[in-house]
């Protein structure tokens, strides 16, 4: 039955892409957090998927395969007076780029939202099959 | 058993259902890099499917004969840089198009369901 197919990948596609939009939100949840070392500032999140077959349903889905930290350097800050700031007077931000986070909030919802279409036009059908022949 | 019983509109029900299957798939891969996006070329299936042989699939991990020898790749209008050919444009277009044409198979096999329904009640 391919509609249901339709239904499995349409779905695998929302969970990934929902796991992009609250990596996103945690990025920026956690874009001016600060830190007294390099190692402790906050790391941006990127989300990795690819297609793995299930075996369930037989069908390649699409799955999220794990996550990286961005290897974008931290931003380091002298502020002397600061509470959280080291021996030498620096401060470590997190190496977020909001800018680029947004795009990809922005490209994330509306690869969901086409998700959300196939699946309401799907559903409308496999309605409109259960009343055949009425 | 819908090749025998609805003509071609049997066929095009099943053909758009899994175009529709198809479809999905390049919405949800949007974003993968590296994936192609695949497409069943409709017209050709269907003028060929008066001769063309097929094979039951009673288990869903069966391969169907459309993925393995009709299935083709979508030639991209401009890929981008991680490799990916879906147009997200152009699969909502051929959404539609294939949830038109599976309605309209539909209409087709109910009412000839209907028809047959009609003359077996005799009323």
């Amino acid at each position: 039955m391919s509609l249901k197919s339709a239904l499995i990948h349409s779905k695998s596609g929302m969970v990934a892409e929902s796991a992009r939009i609250s990596a996103v939100s945690s990025n920026i949840a956690n874009a001016n957090s600060e830190s007294s070392n390099k190692g402790g500032a906050y790391k941006a999140q990127k989300v990795l998927f690819s297609q793995v077959l299930d075996g369930v349903s037989g069908l390649k889905v699409l799955k999220v395969v794990g996550s990286v930290e961005s290897q974008s350097p931290s931003s380091v800050k002298f502020s002397p007076g600061h509470p959280m700031a080291d021996e030498n007077g620096y401060v470590y931000g997190s190496n977020v780029n909001t800018v680029e986070e947004m795009t990809d909030l922005m490209s994330a919802s509306r690869a969901y939202e086409n998700n959300t279409l196939v699946v309401t036009s799907v559903k409308r059908l496999m309605n409109q099959t259960l009343r055949m022949g009425k | 058993m819908s090749d025998v019983s609805f003509g071609v509109h049997g066929k095009a029900l099943l053909l758009s259902a899994k175009r529709i299957g198809v479809i999905s798939e390049n919405i949800a891969n949007s974003n993968t890099p590296g994936y192609k996006a695949k497409d069943i070329p409709f017209k050709s299936i269907m003028a060929g499917s008066s001769s063309r042989l097929s094979l039951t699939q009673s288990s869903g991990s069966h391969i169907s004969l459309i993925s393995r020898s009709q299935m083709q790749f979508v030639v991209p209008n401009g890929p981008s840089l991680d490799g990916n050919t879906v147009d997200v444009e152009s699969e909502k277009v051929k959404l539609l198009e294939a949830t038109q044409k599976y309605s309209q198979a539909l209409e087709f096999v109910s009412g000839s369901i209907k028809a047959r329904l009609k003359v077996i009640k005799g009323d």
